[in-house]
């Protein structure tokens, strides 16, 4: 719940993470075209409102002005109604007299006249639609008053015509009725008979604001993208997996002086590393140098001391274990320099896993029999992760002392190595007393101890394996590697008694 | 036996040249490799080189490369405080035949000279002491040369000092037979040799050797899993590994 929540606040919050600001941005981007389409819809219906009024109107006025002559309407007088429609007739503006058959109900209706002229056939689409809007059935019923109609008719003529007005008046004839109507293009900006987001003017505004705002999200993936890249090369070079440069990597010209100063660092890092290395061989070349004559000049002085002179015999020995012991602590810093130089230069090459154990439990034989312990094996061959293998000596080592340390005489010890997922587990349990629950993370502190009493084996004489020889800070050595090596480590009790420690690292496939 | 000594500390290789001669062996000691190198291409009575690596001028690598370009055959042994593997694996890669750590005890130093002076003098054709065990070994794929001292495993040599190779061929001769420490030990160093200061001192000894041997094969061959151990016993050569 506290890894949630930290996660929440690291990637959640606004103005620190990347994250935040492009959900945050996402949010906007898709709610205030939302909110603009609705302002801008009402805005284009007060419109439409208007022009349907205004065509209302119209087709009012032409069934006004052709009265008189629909009045007094019979078959020699059509020419006259046709002459009058075309004179009220203008650019772009289609009228149409219709007068309604009583029977069959919406059938009948005739195309009188029309401005421009129109043949019967070419008016079937039309009155298709105004059936399919019930006007013809309406129309003759009332056969008083004007409507405005949205709709859109295609023509024979291919022109896309807004329907706007319908006027109807009876005389004796029947049912007349003048039907007005404008082509597109004199309307082009309405969205009359169409969904408003299909007009130009909302493409346009679509089209642009679309782009504005794939710039601004391609700016920040493209930011957010070379910070994955960064953090990738990172990744490789801890995990020796690449030799790129952070500047070489960088395409953001913003970036270059924080890649220019990530290679500064890094090769700060790596001459700290090789300074380490160079200095810790300088070290072991002088003070080895000496160890090794005092030990040549011993020799005849052991031939020159007669067996009856036990005192001198004993002092000789007494140098030989001194140089001996000399000779450990000489090769236990040089172990401890260049450990420290691994976790600088972060230089990673592949390790068998299985193998490494293996052969480190080998090592911890001798002290496993004084002490009467049984080890069990569970390891699974094969199981491989990337790191130094000093790093790893020094984590298998430090957890196997552990163990030894903390098992009583005849106690048991198990290790696991398995491959879990994405992570290789080595797990390690003992038969010891265990930790107190509010100790199990401090016990991988640095100077935390648990230890009242000198461990079971340290009497014993005979620990030569190279983990007993570690620098008595043994968990903490192994979680700062575990993290060194990209891994994490916890210790847990077991219910039946002694201590678990699960080191898990990233699998190398 | 004319042994050669190049070495720039001037205490270590005087205490060393004398415990040599003490020891019955004709030393002829340099401070500096090329006044070394320039002697061996007129005298070649010489019969093993002891090269320090860490030198002024030349380094002892240097002039094993240089011996080897003027045909020196000697066989080259490294006497150093460089104890980095890559050390290891570049001197044995160039031809020499043993890394010996300088602060090893004399007595230890002395057994490896004896024991590559002895198969040299074999290799002549000269003391043979037991004459199957000078004669190549096939074990499934390894193949061993005792004269030359050289393991090949899969058909790629594997680079092994002289003791390394005396343990790989002990196990081998005994293939599917478990060996006890103290025999692989023996191997080395020779019987009722003591080691370390503590009475089981000889196992740790052999586990470093077999240790190192192991990651030796390993670098050729990541599945190589032919040295079993048997828990306070010792080891196993296993033709084909042990069973999955």
């Amino acid at each position: 719940m506290a890894r949630l929540t930290d996660l929440f606040r690291r990637y959640l919050s606004p103005g620190r993470s990347i994250t935040a600001s492009l959900l945050i941005l996402l949010i906007a981007c898709s709610t205030v075209p939302l909110i603009l389409y609705v302002q801008f819809r009402k805005a284009d219906e007060d419109k439409k409102t208007i022009v349907l009024r205004a065509a209302q109107q119209q087709a009012a006025l032409i069934m006004n002005g052709l009265r008189p002559l629909i009045d007094q309407f019979n078959p020699r007088s059509i020419g006259l109604v046709a002459d009058a429609v075309k004179a009220m007739a203008s650019d772009g503006l289609t009228i149409r007299l219709l007068l309604h058959a009583v029977e069959p109900e919406g059938e009948g209706v005739f195309l009188v006249a029309a401005a421009p002229e129109e043949t019967q056939g070419a008016f079937e689409p039309v009155r298709q639609k105004l059936n399919q809007l019930g006007l013809l059935t309406q129309a003759p019923k009332t056969c008083d008053g004007s409507t405005p109609i949205e709709a859109r008719i295609g023509t024979e003529a291919g022109s896309n015509e807004l329907l706007f007005a319908i006027a109807s008046t009876r005389t004796a004839a029947g049912c007349w009725s003048v039907l007005t109507s404008w082509t597109e293009l004199s309307y082009l900006e309405t969205s009359i008979g169409r969904p408003y987001w299909q007009s130009s003017e909302m493409r346009l505004a679509a089209l642009v604001y679309g782009g504005l705002t794939a710039l601004v999200i391609g700016l920040f993936l493209g930011a957010w993208l070379h910070l994955r890249r960064f953090q990738r090369l990172a990744y490789d070079l801890r995990a020796g997996r690449s030799s790129e440069s952070f500047e070489t990597l960088n395409r953001m010209p913003e970036l270059a002086g924080v890649a220019r100063e990530f290679d500064r660092l890094i090769g700060g890092l790596r001459s700290s590393s090789e300074l380490i290395r160079h200095v810790a061989e300088e070290n072991i070349h002088a003070l080895k140098t000496p160890v090794a004559t005092i030990g040549q000049l011993i020799v005849p002085l052991r031939q020159a001391v007669p067996e009856s002179d036990a005192r001198s015999r004993d002092a000789l020995d007494g140098i030989n274990r001194s140089l001996d012991k000399i000779d450990r602590i000489i090769a236990a810093g040089r172990r401890m320099d260049w450990m420290i130089a691994d976790l600088l230069d972060p230089t990673r090459q592949r390790i068998n896993v299985s193998d490494l154990i293996s052969d480190a439990v080998v090592d911890y034989e001798d002290e496993l029999e004084l002490g009467g312990i049984t080890l069990e094996r569970a390891i699974t061959p094969g199981v491989h992760v990337r790191g130094a293998e000093r790093l790893f000596d020094a984590i298998v080592g430090n957890l196997i002392e552990n163990a030894i340390s903390f098992s009583p005489a005849e106690g048991r010890i198990r290790i696991a190595v398995r491959g879990t997922g994405a992570t290789a587990d080595i797990v390690i349990e003992d038969s010891g007393p265990g930790v107190p629950a509010e100790d199990l993370e401090r016990i991988f502190e640095q100077n935390f101890s648990r230890r009242p009493d000198p461990p079971p084996c340290s009497s014993q004489k005979a620990l030569s394996a190279p983990g007993m020889h570690h620098f008595g800070m043994g968990l903490w050595f192994v979680r700062r590697n575990t993290e060194a090596m990209g891994g994490t480590v916890r210790a847990e009790n077991i219910t039946s008694g002694g201590l678990r420690v699960i080191v898990s690292l990233p699998l190398d496939r | 036996m004319r042994v050669i000594l190049v070495d720039d500390d001037d205490m270590f290789r005087e205490a060393l040249r004398n415990n040599l001669k003490d020891a019955g062996l004709d030393v002829l000691a340099f401070g500096d490799s090329r006044v070394a190198l320039e002697h061996l291409k007129v005298d070649r009575s010489a019969t093993l080189a002891l090269l320090d690596w860490k030198m002024p001028v030349m380094s002892g690598i240097e002039l094993l490369r240089k011996m080897r370009q003027s045909e020196i055959d000697v066989p080259v042994v490294f006497l150093t405080v460089l104890g980095e593997p890559f050390y290891e694996e570049t001197a044995l890669a160039d031809g020499a035949v043993d890394f010996i750590d300088k602060s090893r005890t004399f007595t230890i130093i002395q057994k490896r000279i004896e024991m590559i002076l002895a198969r040299t003098r074999d290799g002549a054709g000269g003391l043979v002491g037991d004459a199957p065990e000078s004669e190549p070994v096939t074990i499934g794929h390894l193949e061993l040369n005792p004269t030359s001292c050289r393991a090949v495993w899969k058909g790629r040599q594997v680079d092994l000092t002289v003791a390394e190779f005396a343990v790989v061929e002990h196990l081998a001769r005994n293939a599917g037979q478990d060996v006890r420490y103290r025999d692989l030990y023996n191997a080395v160093r020779g019987p009722g040799f003591a080691a370390g200061f503590g009475s089981e001192g000889y196992r740790a000894n052999v586990r470093s050797f077999v240790k190192r041997i192991r990651q030796k094969f390993r670098d050729l061959d990541d599945r190589f899993e032919c040295i079993e151990n048997y828990p306070g016993f010792g080891y196993r050569w296993s033709g084909n590994g042990p069973p999955h």
